[in-house]
């Protein structure tokens, strides 16, 4: 059994080896700039939102959930997230809990009002749609340098400063994508558009970021999330409507024991 | 129950045992770089003390390190020492947030410096220069305006939160919302239309038509410690005056607090893993004739006492008055041959439906696992039907213990399910069990849709004495979720007798969303059996299909 393994394993060694000199710099210049944005947005501690998500089909129907959402930043560890829904109006007290982990499956549950049931749900397909929307649990998941390989690729003028041009791609052999393309601003490190290629590597998404507010003196945040899918027309726009942080929230606040207290 | 309290005093001690603490820590010194905000970060023992509470436990802890108290003046070179946790959850959240928010009103912006305004004034070279000398800390007193002014006379320790505040203007966002604004209020009224393709084995009629209102009012105190909630549920049907229903689902207050919750009123609790049938879930009374599923409840009167830490949750309930079993009555269908008497419910209990009931559970999550054991004793939720008069059924609510056990384990697509009970009557005792899985499959050839498997097996060592069906029976279950924006849904299952060939019930479930206000839910039944003592047997004429219509308001 072991030899059978070296084999391929040998192979895949060498082919690494083998890769041309330039590209193992771009990864180490990716990873450098990933890194920068990861630094530059911790310390952020909890924050609390509103947000309408606004769902549009190819001949432009419009239908809207209302959220909110809390968030704790965890040393160490991935963020937590809470997100209670409002409209539409039968989901409404739905409430969904994620404890989330760079490396390891994340933790979910769902709080059913209706039947008082949290209900722990399997989390390894992230690529499923969030509410019938067309951003996937993944893409709204906290960024975490251990979910990628990072390369970059080129400097870009975006808008009114210069970005810097990313591939990602994702270390989770379940996420829905092969690669993504990000556009981070050299201003704040974040992001201003991604595109998102599917698994047989064609244009599936593109997400632009905008309307960026800096809070805490510190942390930049986008308010309008526009997520457009190129294959089936549909698009959806998140639209966070107010960003409070230092709201006093914990890791209690974060318990399956509280899920049953949300309102 | 006097055995137990020693049991749940040794599980409430593992429940709350709490880690070690560390040494004590000092900061610092702090650099022309740093923020206060930034040092809490680094301060923060764990995410169960808010940020806002290490930022004031930091404050109350240094007062020398802050030009004139001000949060906003944190001196260069001042080493900040870092209070115990203990000392850090000392202020409620709600306290310390409050202070915050009127503290930077002060000066909101960066912290992390010498009053800037004051080195203009007194002409001072440069801020920045006694910044580099990290002998800032020399400097406070009589010299600089701000800290004559406020520091001298107020011993810093004993300063309450709320105390360095300049501003009323920016108190906290919520302080000064209106106690309406607390209060939710939500409103559904249900439209439902039955129909049955037979007449009743008693001639009962084909068409059933039910309305059914309810109202959630819920309250919650600003700090979320303190919640009232109150639900009336009402319903009509056009047949069957048992199925006609006021009930209180909700009515309580509930106080959490660290570490703890407690509730007193009434409310519905579930227990439980698996999807077919809940064996486990005691604490509520099941209105049967709402739905054949038996996964619509009653409103359960009780003293409920939650507890988590490190050793997972232990809840206690005190359950002091007993809801009965809603049953059809003559006009209604999916009911035996014989009329049930609910009018005349037998207790075993000389307490009847004033039977103290008492119920505990320990969940814990270990990873990928989740564990429950739980203890029930008290009037039994399911009756026994026994002859009466007037060639009547009466029903006859035993006492008694039940042990219950729920795990579940997630792994990768799959989660494997378990409950199983012990339960124990004068008349028997005996085992029951479900087990089986639940896969996922995401994103369906390339679509959007999930497609979810369902299977478990269900076991009840009475077997075919057993009241109900599932002695020995398989339940196949699919759901496709269609992730469209009408979230549609459809759930198909099937439970087959595996001692009797004949003996099955399938059912569908089906629903989509018609606007943001309107739901449409589509049920259909079949229940198949020869078998004349099989439970199902019945009501082997009781197919039918039923339209809902939910309107949210």
């Amino acid at each position: 059994m072991r030899n059978y393994l070296l084999t391929p394993l040998l192979l895949i060694s060498l082919g690494l080896a083998w890769q041309p000199f330039s590209l193992a710099a771009d990864e180490a210049k990716g990873l450098q700039i990933a890194k920068e944005r990861k630094s530059r947005d911790i310390g952020w501690g909890d924050s609390e939102s509103q947000t309408t998500m606004v769902l549009r089909n190819a001949a432009g129907d419009e239908s809207r959930r209302e959220m909110r959402t809390a968030a704790l930043e965890v040393q160490g560890d991935g963020d937590k997230g809470l997100t209670i829904f409002d409209e539409p109006r039968d989901v409404r007290g739905t409430a969904f809990l994620n404890h989330s982990h760079p490396t390891a499956e994340d933790d979910q549950w769902l709080y059913l009002p209706a039947v008082k049931r949290v209900k722990r749900i399997a989390s390894r397909n992230k690529s499923g749609p969030f509410m019938g929307s067309e951003f996937a649990y993944e893409d709204l998941s906290s960024f975490e340098i251990e979910k990628y390989r990072f390369n970059y690729l080129q400097d870009e003028p975006c808008g009114d400063s210069n970005c810097f041009v990313l591939e990602q791609i994702p270390a989770d052999e379940f996420s829905g994508y092969s690669k993504s393309i990000a556009w981070l601003s050299q201003q704040h490190y974040q992001p201003v558009k991604v595109e998102y290629y599917d698994r047989k590597n064609t244009l599936l998404k593109t997400l632009t970021l905008q309307d960026y507010r800096q809070y805490l003196d510190k942390y930049w945040r986008p308010h309008k999330l526009s997520m457009v899918n190129h294959q089936t027309g549909k698009s959806t726009d998140l639209l966070i409507h107010k960003i409070e942080f230092n709201t006093g929230r914990t890791a209690a606040d974060f318990d399956t024991n509280a899920l049953q207290r949300v309102r | 129950m006097h055995r137990l309290i020693p049991g749940v005093a040794l599980i409430a001690t593992l429940v709350t045992a709490v880690p070690a603490q560390a040494e004590s820590v000092v900061l610092g010194p702090v650099q022309s770089t740093d923020t206060l905000w930034k040092l809490a970060t680094q301060a923060r023992p764990d995410e169960g003390v808010a940020m806002v509470q290490v930022v004031y436990a930091l404050w109350q802890a240094n007062p020398d390190a802050f030009s004139g108290q001000n949060i906003n003046m944190l001196r260069a070179g001042a080493q900040l020492n870092v209070p115990q946790r203990s000392e850090m959850l000392a202020t409620p959240v709600a306290r310390a947030r409050q202070w915050y928010y009127q503290a930077i009103a002060a000066k909101p912006g960066r912290l992390a410096k010498e009053p800037a305004p004051v080195a203009k004034q007194n002409t001072i070279p440069t801020s920045m220069a006694t910044v580099k000398t990290g002998a800032a800390v020399h400097q406070s007193g009589p010299a600089t305006p701000v800290a004559a002014a406020a520091t001298p006379t107020t011993p810093l320790h004993t300063a309450p939160p709320g105390k360095p505040a300049t501003s009323k203007a920016t108190m906290p966002e919520t302080a000064d919302e209106s106690w309406l604004q607390q209060l939710s209020r939500d409103y559904t009224l249900t439209l439902q239309q039955r129909y049955y393709p037979q007449q009743g084995e008693q001639g009962q009629a084909k068409s059933h038509s039910s309305v059914a209102f309810s109202a959630e009012w819920v309250w919650q105190s600003d700090d979320r410690n303190h919640q009232l909630a109150f639900e009336p549920y009402l319903r009509f049907d056009q047949r069957d005056s048992e199925r006609n229903l006021v009930d209180l689902r909700q009515a309580y207050w509930q106080y959490a607090g660290d570490g703890f919750d407690v509730k007193a009123g009434v409310d519905i609790v579930f227990w439980g893993v698996t999807e077919s049938q809940h064996l486990v879930d005691v604490i509520n009374q099941t209105d049967l004739v709402a739905h054949i599923d038996g996964e619509t409840k009653l409103g359960q009167p009780m003293l409920n006492w939650n507890l988590y830490g490190a050793g997972g949750t232990l809840s206690m309930y005190l359950l002091p008055y007993f809801r009965e079993r809603t049953l059809a009555g003559a006009e209604g269908r999916l009911r035996p041959p014989l009329l049930v008497d609910t009018d005349q419910p037998l207790y075993e209990s000389a307490e009847q439906e004033n039977n103290l009931d008492f119920a505990l559970r320990w969940s814990r999550q270990f990873d990928a696992l989740d564990l429950a054991l739980s203890y029930f004793e008290g009037n039994s939720r399911e009756p026994i039907l026994v002859p009466g008069q007037n060639n009547e059924l009466q029903p006859l609510y035993l006492q008694m213990q039940q042990l219950g056990l729920e795990a579940q384990l997630i792994s990768g697509s799959w989660i494997w399910k378990l409950e199983s009970i012990y339960r124990k009557t004068r008349q028997q005792d005996f085992v029951a069990a479900t087990a089986g899985f639940e896969y996922t499959q995401v994103g369906l050839f390339d679509s959007n849709w999930d497609l979810g498997w369902i299977a478990e097996y269900q076991y009840d060592s009475r077997d075919e004495q057993a009241p109900l069906p599932g002695q020995n029976d398989m339940f196949i279950g699919t759901r496709f979720v269609a992730n469209d924006a009408a979230g549609s849904e459809i759930l198909l299952g099937l439970v087959q007798d595996l001692d009797n060939s004949d003996s099955r019930s399938g059912k569908i479930e089906a629903s989509m969303r018609l606007s943001n206000n309107l739901r449409l839910r589509l049920d259909a039944w079949f229940f198949q059996s020869d078998t004349n003592w099989e439970p199902l047997y019945y009501i082997r004429r009781d197919d039918y299909l039923q339209l809902s219509l939910d309107y949210y308001f």
